[in-house]
């Protein structure tokens, strides 16, 4: 009897534990609303503000931009849950998963249309002001909406642009371009890195950031030879395209001719920031948030920064991030406001002048700024560079089915690089596998 | 009788509930954190999930689709050239290096404690630091073999070396603790049988040979099996040090249904894969029980 009772208790806790945590959607918890008050509240309200932010000005300015808003908003309070950038999606989706919802999530703009699609993000369009979006850049804006409707603010950019090892430039007697009109062709580009390669003593003309499955970033070569990966509608493929083929083959000749290190393909694992560093490539295409990094780490060279080269058009990486409101937060009129605090022209400015970001606003221009790099101008490069994200790309690299893309893009160019396949054969793939997951 | 059924907190009743009680904070923890997730990725293996938003419940297709991913096969093909490249070399660097420590010498505690310090080690930094040895421009590897004279290698990014290296840092890894537990297994076996072999005429190799390996069949068969899982769910390695290329070359099963769940977005897909790579570890696993029972 005892025994029959002690086993017949283990299965029900075993089958109580399995029914609450088992296959099947969770019981949505009803969360008790805040009513709305006409008089307000006494108790000051809490929003739980999920992001990621590295150590030192990035994660300073995050923490006094918040002081700064509670001090101006004695009845709100934010309950900051930051942390390194590592797993953060992981983590978000979980929490989501698990009703455990932030009320405000800083996303990448390639992040945003994967939540917004999958009806996780709260619409704000008719809660902002009528011509809110008309002070950002026009890319970043697209990026933020999802079938008309706007679901996150975007809080800063990043872009792409050329350093360049400033000491091999001098031995060369080569001066960077120093207007956007005037940046180097691809082919001119590609001279240059085999002058450095034969003549200053680098290992390597150049390196491009795309290592670690960052695939996408191979996008602006595309629209730099004046092609399109998605229709404006974002419903066909446009990759089967000649200027799709010539910028396959392009960025095939990096590989082919040595002009970049094998173990830099799109798979990549390695540091690329010190073979920069260590002048072991006389170039690196990589991002503004580098500057500070190669202040501290180049010792031997002095270097400098110039545009992206251009053939049809000039475009470069859409990089950076956006605030968004989660569609469950528990209280979503304050969570807007801070979003809209920490994105106005006053708290932007601080913010990217801190982080060495760049601005997401068309009023905040170069002079309002003043970045603690050793070489402010530099800056100025990269923000104009900014300007020139292409507003298609922008929508693709942020439509939910982006990440598959990139899956596909690093499979296949990887191939293209590394395995000898045929940009033909390449580009046949491609437009099979996008077709496949626009279907 | 009466007596003993009305009080029920007695001594007697109080020792049967012990056991159980004892080890309640174990299987607790073994249920939540083991036996329900496994449920629940079998649960899911049947649905369409993409994390956030519902899972749709689709059959088997997610198997179907298995079976026709060319992907998918070859990260199986790569786990077995990594599973068969492994086990025995560790299995048998690790039976020699007991061998050697198992005589009194000086240092012998450190030296043993010294091996072992690998398999502590986050695979993660192991992965990093390895990363940073095997690099084709400023790795220390290349610059030792350039003083013997050979030019220097891609380790990390060539389609033949790419799996080698990571072989090779697993078995740095790997060795001590199939070091350690030889150790014990070598202990286990008594002077005696070596001293009678001794006096019968038997050289080194007729001693291993009927009386080392014979005894030590358990341990091997214990560090078979825990290699052979270690080597299918091989990953950190793969992905700190070569990011699954150059090409597939080096792309595993588990590291292929990561990129299914976490990169593509698919958790059903990738609980399918996951399933799938348990049927296989659990069939392997069962063969080497079995075969060391026949024997």
């Amino acid at each position: 009897m005892k025994k029959r009772l002690l086993s017949l208790s283990v299965a029900a806790v075993i089958a109580i534990t399995t029914l609450l945590t088992g296959c099947g959607t969770k019981a949505v918890t009803d969360q008790s609303s805040t009513g709305s008050t006409t008089s307000k509240p006494a108790e000051p309200v809490t929003i739980k503000v999920a992001y990621w932010a590295s150590a030192g000005g990035e994660s300073d300015a995050f923490d006094a931009l918040v002081t700064k808003f509670e001090t101006a908003n004695p009845d709100i309070k934010v309950l900051k849950e930051g942390g390194e950038f590592k797993d953060f999606y992981t983590k978000l989706e979980t929490r989501i998963a698990g009703n455990d919802v932030p009320d405000v999530t800083r996303l990448q703009y390639q992040a945003v249309g994967r939540y917004s699609s999958n009806g996780v993000l709260r619409d704000i369009t008719k809660e902002l002001p009528a011509d809110y979006g008309t002070d950002f850049l026009p890319s970043l804006w697209s990026a933020v909406t999802y079938k008309d409707a706007v679901y996150a603010v975007p809080q800063h950019t990043d872009t792409l642009a050329v350093y360049y090892n400033k000491t091999y430039f001098e031995k060369l007697g080569i001066t960077a371009p120093t207007k956007l009109e005037d940046a180097w062709t691809w082919d001119e580009f590609l001279d240059i890195s085999k002058r450095l390669k034969d003549e200053a003593g680098a290992k390597y003309g150049f390196v491009y950031n795309w290592t670690k499955g960052n695939s996408y970033r191979w996008l602006p070569i595309l629209f730099q030879k004046g092609g399109a990966l998605l229709s404006d509608d974002l419903s066909t493929s446009l990759i089967d395209s000649p200027e799709a083929l010539e910028a396959l083959k392009l960025s095939k000749r990096f590989f082919d001719e040595k002009l970049v290190p094998a173990g830099t393909s799109v798979k990549g694992t390695e540091d690329i920031n010190n073979i920069f560093a260590t002048g072991t490539a006389g170039m690196i295409i990589n991002g503004n948030w580098l500057a500070s990094n190669y202040d501290k780490s180049m010792t031997n060279y002095t270097y400098g920064v110039t545009y992206m080269p251009r053939d049809k058009a000039a475009a470069s990486d859409m990089g950076g991030n956006s605030l968004a409101v989660l569609k469950k937060a528990e209280h979503p009129e304050q969570a807007l406001k801070f979003i809209e605090f920490m994105t106005s022209q006053e708290s932007m400015t601080y913010f990217v002048s801190n982080g060495g970001f760049l601005p997401a606003r068309k009023s905040i221009t170069a002079d309002k700024l003043t970045y603690s790099v050793k070489q402010p101008d530099i800056m100025k490069v990269f923000i104009e560079q900014s300007t020139t994200v292409p507003a298609n790309m922008a929508q693709a690299v942020a439509s939910p089915n982006m990440s598959k893309i990139t899956l596909l893009l690093s499979d296949e160019l990887d191939l293209l690089f590394t395995q000898g396949k045929d940009p033909v054969e390449v580009q046949k793939a491609l437009k099979k596998g996008i077709d496949e997951v626009l279907k | 009788m009466q007596l003993l059924s009305k009080k029920k907190n007695t001594r007697f009743n109080r020792n049967k509930l012990l056991p159980y009680l004892f080890i309640a904070p174990n299987m607790i923890l073994f249920l939540t954190f083991m036996i329900i997730p496994i449920i629940f990725t079998f649960c899911m293996s049947f649905t369409k999930w993409s994390l956030i938003g519902t899972p749709e419940f689709n059959g088997i297709e997610n198997y179907i689709k298995l079976l026709s991913d060319e992907q998918f096969l070859t990260s199986m093909l790569n786990t077995l050239y990594y599973t068969i490249a492994t086990v025995p070399t560790t299995l048998g660097l690790g039976l020699i290096g007991a061998m050697l420590l198992n005589r009194k010498m000086p240092l012998r505690g450190a030296l043993r404690g010294v091996f072992y310090i690998p398999t502590v080690v986050s695979l993660v930094a192991t992965g990093l630091i390895w990363q940073w040895i095997l690099s084709t421009d400023y790795g220390v590897l290349n610059y030792f073999i350039s003083l013997v004279g050979i030019g220097p290698q891609q380790w990390l990014s060539s389609n033949a070396l790419s799996m080698p290296s990571v072989i090779m840092a697993t078995i740095w890894v790997r060795v001590g603790y199939c070091m350690v537990i030889y150790l014990g297994g070598l202990q286990g076996i008594s002077p005696d049988y070596y001293e009678a072999a001794e006096i019968d005429g038997a050289g080194d190799l007729k001693k291993f040979r009927y009386i080392t390996w014979p005894l030590l069949k358990s341990t091997t068969v214990f560090l078979t099996v825990i290699s052979i899982i270690y080597g299918f769910m091989g990953f950190d390695l793969f992905f700190t040090m070569t990011g699954g290329g150059p090409g597939f070359s080096s792309t595993v099963m588990v590291h292929y249904i990561y990129k299914q769940a976490f990169n593509v977005g698919e958790m059903g897909y990738a609980s399918a894969g996951g399933v799938v790579l348990f049927m296989l570890i659990l069939l392997l696993t069962m063969l080497q029980m079995k075969g060391d029972k026949k024997k």
